[in-house]
This record gives C-alpha cells, structure tokens and sequence, in this order.
C-alpha cells in the first residue's frame, strides 16, 4: 500500500472510531454548563443540558417539573478533568472520580447521566439517568 | 461496442462480475444498515445521522471489516496450506506426491524460467524468492490491514455501547482480548473454514460440468489434482 493510501484509511479509521475535538470540546461544554447552572440554583439550565429521557425520568422520580426536581437531587458540581467520546456517546471525567454520560442527540450533546460514582467491577451508580 | 471493448469484458469477466457483484451488495448493505441504524437511533431518542456519516462510520466500518478480514484470512491459508496439504480425490489438492513448494524446474524459476516468464521469476535471487510469495503476502496484508480496521472500528462502537450503560471504556489492548472482539471474529472465521472443507471434501465426489473448480464429469473419484 503507498504511504498516502495508508494515510487515507487511517484518517478514515479515524473518522469513524476516534473522538474528535469539537465533540470533546461541545461535550465538555454541556456538563461545565449543567454544573453551572447547578451552582446558580437555576434549575431550568441545568435541564436544558439533560437529554429528554433524563429530563422526563427525574421529573417522574421527583413528581415536579424538571427545574425543580433537578435542584432537589443535589448534585455536587465538579471540575471536568478528562472527556472521551465514541461515535455518539461520551464520558466526562469529574475531580473526585465521579463521571457524567452523555449523547449526541439533534440538539447537540445532552447529559444522559449525571451524578455517577464508580462501583468496582460494575456500572456507575448514577442519581439521575433515564 | 468496440471489439476492443468486447475483447477486454471476454477476457476479464470473471473478475469485472465480481466486482460488480461486489460494489451493488456494498451500496445494499450500506442502504439497509443507514435504514437500520437510523431506526434504532429513533427508538433511543438519539440524533439520526447522514447517509454520508454513517458509511464513514464504525458501525457500517465494523461489519465491513469484520467480514472482509475473513474472507482474506479464508484465501490466504487456502492458498498457503495447499502447497503442502493434500486432499486426495479433490480439483482443490495438487497431485498426491507433490505436495510442498516443488522444484525450481517445476515452478519455471531461475536459469529454468523461461523468455516469457515474468522478470522477478527470471533473476533467482532475493526477488525471485519475493515474488515466489507475492500472492500470499499481499493476500497476509489485506487480511491484518482488514483485521485491525476491524479491531479500531469495533473497539469504538464496543466502547460507545459501554457508555451507554454507563460503564468506563476499554483501552484498545483491553478491548484486543475482550469476548466482543474474538465472538466477532470468529463467528465470521468458523464459516469461512466450515467453506473451504466443504468445498473440498465435495469436490471429490460431486461435480459442475464445465467448471475449473470441479473435475470432469467422468473422471474418476480418486483422480487428484484434475481440473475440468
């Protein structure tokens, strides 16, 4: 194979199996905004950050409309310290090891879960997820 | 049509319909899957995506490559494994006796190549003993080339699923020994094999009148090595 074919198929590889940048970045961005919007008590930010499945389950689980019951969960803001993506799902690393979830919907990336704190050898335990 | 057109589709028709076959299950399989894959992301409440993103995708790279990968790693070890493994009655197996990688006089190499005979076959040298492998070298490339795009795009998709249950990623080395990634791949290398056996073994006994993969019609069941 010439070095620019090899140079094709692994910028193609890429494409498809890498995270880019921007999609890091915008993901990055959705949770350093959820969380700010935690931390001014605004409650419908934070649900604009939320995926419609996440945003429909705390309001079912909390029985209030969704900037409500987003406050009433408490979840502690933190600092992103890594952001992995993978074709339309990401991970967003918090200070402390706690992690939040997200999709790539038609709005942009929304939280899927937040408020994850590692298991050994399991799931993330998460207090808001659909 | 020219007769020069004509001349050119006689003497390669074999390889430009498979081609063909090739390039319209490719653009089926791309149409069904973007029709797939978009229905599932519906369900899920997730963005659809452009039939031009999904075919640069690791879902469509994934199913691609896993299935390429074997098919290559099929003909290379059919081609390689016949130089030296015999199978007595079948079109598939050289002549009893024969088995290994034959003489320079048989393989028309060296000072026994002749006029005719492509140049790197003619020098005996480190070039002839290259090219005495070409075939099966350029058959190993594709297949690992296919195998590791395999191994990327499906570590990607194996690692989006994850997130999706909220669980963390799998490093590619991890992932190398994972169950996903052997299940995938040997699904696809078992029928490969399960083919080839087959294919060998019938030959012997069952035939297809005209057909250089079958022995002649009436030759006998333990005629080897005869090609109809």
């Amino acid at each position: 194979m010439r070095p620019l074919s090899a140079a094709f198929v692994l910028a193609l590889l890429c494409l498809s199996g890498c995270g880019t940048a921007s999609s890091e970045h915008d993901a990055r961005g959705s949770v350093q905004r959820f969380f700010a919007a935690l931390s001014r008590h605004d409650g419908a930010a934070a649900c604009h950050e939320l995926s419609e499945e996440t945003a429909s389950a705390v309001e079912e689980d909390e029985m209030k409309p969704c900037g409500q019951a987003i406050l009433s969960l408490g979840l502690a803001a933190a600092p992103v310290t890594d952001v992995q993506v993978y074709l339309d799902s990401a991970q967003a690393k918090l200070r402390g090891g706690g992690a939040v979830f997200l999709d790539e919907t038609p709005k942009g990336w929304r939280i899927d879960a937040a408020g994850c704190k590692p298991q050994p050898g399991k799931p993330y335990d998460c207090e808001l997820e659909a | 049509m020219s007769a020069r057109l004509r001349k050119f589709l006689y003497e390669n028709g074999l390889t430009l319909v498979f081609l063909l076959l090739f390039a319209l299950a490719l653009v089926g399989q791309a149409i069904a899957g973007y029709h797939e894959f978009n229905s599932l992301q519906v369900q899920h409440s997730s963005s659809t995506i452009s039939f031009g993103r999904y075919v640069t995708s690791s879902d469509f790279g994934a199913s691609v490559m896993e299935n390429w990968q074997s098919e290559y790693l099929q003909f290379t070890l059919f081609i390689l494994l016949t130089v030296f493994l015999l199978q007595r009655g079948s079109p598939e197996s050289k002549e009893l006796g024969k088995g290994g990688v034959e003489s320079d006089q048989a393989q028309r190499i060296g000072g026994h190549a002749s006029p005719r005979s492509p140049r790197w076959a003619r020098h005996g040298d480190v070039r002839t003993r290259l090219y005495s492998n070409s075939l099966v070298i350029v058959m190993t490339a594709i297949w690992v080339g296919s195998w590791f795009a395999q191994s990327i795009t499906g570590w990607s998709e194996f690692n989006a699923d994850r997130f999706g249950h909220e669980q963390d990623a799998l490093s590619y080395g991890s992932y190398l020994g994972s169950a996903h990634f052997w299940q995938t791949t040997l699904q696809n290398w078992q029928s490969e094999f399960l083919a080839v056996a087959s294919m060998a073994i019938l030959a012997v006994y069952l035939r297809q009148r005209g057909s250089p993969e079958s022995k002649p019609v009436g030759a006998p069941h333990d005629a080897t090595g005869v090609e109809g």
